[in-house]
């Protein structure tokens, strides 16, 4: 069966694969069809080619916020952040805004690449050496921590898709045997041989003089990794399954044919009926990074560079509750409706109002301009717009297909009330742009449907 | 989140996030549009109970320390660099156990009477997973199979209450609380429930908490994750509305940081009137795989001193009697210390309870240390079931019959372990 690749369904796969489409964006990728779409999506890169001050991690992050702002076809960007949940390290331990950003830029350059390729590399990165206590793991004094966290996170998961244990407490310890000496001395990778434990070891019934490498193999082999990952990405960007759910099966296959190829299993994921279907479109929350991100790319937002506003980007997303670069745990973020718990939905209808009133007569790190939604001021006039069309204009900029009757209502009696309860139907000009829309976009951000994805 | 050293002088500069509160909000409109009277408490008792976690797996052997123990093998035998020596350890009289120093500031507390400790503390097939142990301990059942919380199971025997009775005042919401009926908010501090507005029109913002009560009472029990999403907004209001009327009280001077900033919110609460008396607090940064002994040492300092100050707070407000904090960790930590001056996570640790009703004092028995009393993993033998811990603080603090807490448990009828009055 095929797909068609309406606005809808193209809006709905970019509003997936990044960070908030523009409406233009969706018009542009539907012409080009779904096949197209998804081998471009696939294909591209990270963007951007400048480089952060790294003087101190806000300046990374505020860094790594622009570049999502800027991008234009932000998959592999969007990929970086799964990774970065998956393989959640935090600057908090770690402690060095330089291996940090190594290891952010290791993340972003291999996003994409198949994980058995990813793998060994995140797991050589000096900041999750760091995190997990891994330079501290010598003969005769093992430190489990890489070791369990490689299991029971990075690869096959605590248990199977039958409930059953895919590893025990001794695979744990052997494990961290073999991992002993891998270290890493000035932000590179390095092998300590003199802390190496080299004798005979045992893990997931595999016996011998194990090494790190070794170790890496025997997870990659598993097959319980391959559904571990597989079912991690699905939930990420369709919806909630089970491990057990058959909706994986095919993905997993594509997995082991096309030799853990993360490219094969998204385009087989986005070629997917089920991303398509009701149930994949309905319920997503947005993470505060499609929120905030999102919510710039759209309005087009000017994002000042420099290091005075670093802070403010940075605070924004710590307050709506994900601070790049210092996850909470190395379980990463506790993704869906954690986000827009009482605290976390307070803060984004806080920030809404922020990035609302951005001005750029105000001293601030970001700011916007009417012209992104009504074009120069000289033709409001002739346009005629009413109080229901800003409304639309606005849903529609902000890519909110099915607003609720209710929302929609609310909106426009908002724009025709005066502050003293008074109907006061809204002409647009310079001053109600800044009282009346401003508000509407704060009101819409903050809307329960902007919520989802 | 401090925003120290930010010149909030600047003309025409907007803190960006900083200074978010809006002017006025519902003020504007005047009295009676949206400010509604105080809740009533709800009919649950008059009991309040704080339940503290230290993540991470807290060190019980350094913490509650068994100097004189078995001959005192915790550390000759096992701990010879990072144990605590005897000389240092603050001791009970007529136990083989005693306290880390840092932990003075409660010293004179269980001297009183107020703390109670209880030894050896896990629960059957214990998981060495932080995720797996929290949750575990979240649900009150050791196959860590449940979704909900020991916490919401018991609220779960009541009727929704009209306004929250919990809280959760941590970074992220847990599942101690899920199965609660009602909203159990996560939150900071009722300073942050004001509904935002733009300050260059402030005359606006009432007009935009109309707007954003209709969206969210338009789409309210609607299925899915909109519905909820939109069932949180009208609790955010409800919490923006009552937290209003709450006015700012004298507090006792409590340490820095944000877990004495809990505690203090916690009281602040409870004292309020609104009704909220359950309480879930966390203090993170109890992993310790390397550099025990410092890190130990301040994250048990800073528990003690912010118990000392909530306690202080507890009575400058009266509501000392009425007021017990459960304290636990998801797991203790490895019997032997490890190259790197530190521990991995490991077995049995000792739980708390503290407060003015508490039978003060040292409980069950402290696991075995000798080597040949190990486990198959090389770690002490928990002496006490968790089910049993928190069962004691739902039969005695919170007036369940014991088959009543054997529900909220998962079916295990918990031994009433007798640590509260």
């Amino acid at each position: 069966m095929t797909i068609e690749f309406t606005p809808e369904n193209a809006a709905h796969l970019l509003r997936r694969t990044g960070f908030g489409p523009r409406a233009s964006e969706v018009a542009k990728w539907s012409k080009l069809g779904l096949n197209k779409t998804v081998d471009e999506l696939l294909e591209g890169g990270t963007s951007g080619k400048t480089k952060p001050k790294k003087k101190s991690i806000e300046e990374i992050k505020a860094w790594w916020i622009r570049r999502l702002v800027a991008s234009k076809n932000p998959l592999a960007d969007k990929m970086a952040l799964f990774w970065h949940d998956h393989f959640a390290t935090a600057f908090g331990k770690v402690g060095s805004v330089t291996y940090m950003y190594k290891h952010l830029k290791k993340l972003r350059g291999k996003a994409l690449l198949p994980f058995n390729k990813l793998l060994p590399a995140i797991l050589k990165d000096s900041a999750l050496v760091i995190w997990l206590d891994s330079h501290e793991n010598k003969k005769g004094a093992p430190n489990d921590n890489l070791a369990r966290e490689s299991m029971e996170i990075f690869t096959t998961g605590v248990l199977n898709k039958n409930g059953n244990p895919n590893y025990t407490e001794k695979d744990v310890k052997e494990a961290a045997r073999a991992l002993t000496g891998w270290s890493q001395e000035r932000g590179k990778f390095l092998f300590e041989a003199g802390d190496h434990d080299g004798s005979s070891k045992k893990i997931k019934g595999v016996q011998g003089k194990l090494d790190g490498h070794d170790f890496i193999q025997i997870l990659l082999d598993d097959p319980a990794t391959s559904r571990h990952i597989v079912w991690k990405l699905f939930c990420f960007f369709a919806y909630e399954v089970p491990l057990s759910d058959p909706v994986l099966d095919p993905l997993v296959s594509v997995w082991k044919s096309e030799d853990s190829s993360i490219r094969a299993v998204l385009g087989a994921m986005f070629r997917m009926d089920a991303f398509y279907s009701a149930e994949a479109k309905a319920d997503r929350v947005k993470s505060p990074a499609e929120f905030m991100i999102g919510a710039l790319r759209q309005l087009k937002a000017k994002v000042k560079s420099s290091k005075k506003w670093s802070d403010d980007l940075a605070f924004a997303m710590r307050a709506l509750g994900q601070d790049l670069l210092d996850p909470p745990s190395v379980f990463g973020w506790e993704q869906g409706l954690a986000w827009t718990a009482t605290d976390g939905l307070l803060q984004r209808v806080r920030v809404a109002e922020q990035i609302a009133g951005s001005r750029p007569e105000v001293k601030g790190p970001l700011s916007w301009k009417a012209k992104v939604l009504f074009g120069k001021s000289d033709t409001w006039d002739e346009q005629a717009l009413d109080a229901g069309a800003v409304v639309q204009r606005v849903l529609d900029t902000l890519s909110i297909p099915t607003p609720s009757a209710s929302t929609r209502s609310a909106l426009v009696d908002y724009m025709n009330t005066a502050p003293n309860g008074s109907q006061a139907t809204f002409v647009l000009n310079e001053e109600s742009f800044d009282t009346k829309v401003r508000g509407v976009v704060a009101l819409a951000l903050a809307s329960p449907e902007y919520q989802l994805s | 989140m401090s925003d120290q050293g930010r010149d909030s002088t600047e003309v025409g500069r907007r803190q960006f996030l900083r200074r978010g509160a809006a002017l006025g909000g519902a003020a504007l409109l005047g009295p009676g549009v949206f400010l509604r009277p105080l809740r009533a408490a709800p009919p649950l008792g008059t009991k309040n109970l704080v339940v503290v976690e230290l993540f991470g797996g807290n060190d019980g052997l350094n913490t509650i320390v068994p100097w004189a123990h078995e001959g005192g093998v915790y550390k000759s035998l096992w701990r010879p660099n990072i144990g605590i020596p005897s000389s240092s350890v603050l001791k009970i009289p007529g136990q083989t156990v005693g306290f880390h120093p840092a932990l003075a500031p409660l010293k004179s507390h269980y001297d009183a009477g107020r703390l109670a400790v209880i030894q050896g503390v896990s629960s059957p097939d214990a998981s060495f997973s932080h995720e797996l142990a929290r949750r575990i301990w979240y649900s009150g059942d050791p196959t860590s199979s449940s979704g909900d919380g020991w916490l919401g199971r018991y609220l779960a025997k009541f009727d929704a209450p009209a306004f929250p009775v919990a809280a959760e005042i941590t970074k992220e919401p847990t599942q101690i609380a899920s199965g609660a009926p009602g909203v159990v908010p996560a939150m900071k501090s009722p300073d942050d429930f004001v509904f935002p507005g733009d300050p260059l029109h402030p005359h606006e913002t009432p007009l935009r908490r109309i707007a954003y009560a209709r969206m969210a009472a338009g789409l309210s029990g609607v299925p899915g994750a909109i519905g909820k999403i939109a069932g949180t907004a009208e609790s955010v209001l409800d919490l923006i509305d009552t937290f209003q009327t709450v006015p700012p009280i004298q507090q006792v001077a409590y340490p820095s940081g944000p877990f004495a900033a809990a505690l203090r919110t916690a009281v602040r609460l409870m004292v309020s009137g609104v009704g909220m008396r359950y309480f879930h607090v966390a203090l993170s940064g109890f992993d310790t795989h390397g550099a025990q002994p410092v890190l130990h040492a301040n994250l048990l300092g800073n528990v003690a001193a912010s118990l000392a100050a909530f306690h202080a707070d507890l009575v400058l407000h009266g509501i000392n009697q009425d007021t017990v904090a459960f304290v636990f960790s998801e797991f203790g930590r490895t019997i032997e210390e490890n190259a790197n001056l530190g521990t991995d996570h490991g077995g049995p640790g000792p739980a708390f309870a503290f407060g003015d009703g508490v039978n003060g004092g040292v409980y069950g028995s402290h696991p075995s240390l000798l080597p040949g009393a190990l486990s198959e993993l090389g770690e002490p033998v928990f002496t006490t079931d968790m089910r049993d811990v928190i069962g004691t603080v739902l039969m005695r603090w919170l007036g369940e019959s014991q088959s009543s807490a054997g529900d909220v448990l998962h079916g295990h009828l918990p031994t009433d372990l007798g640590f509260i009055a």
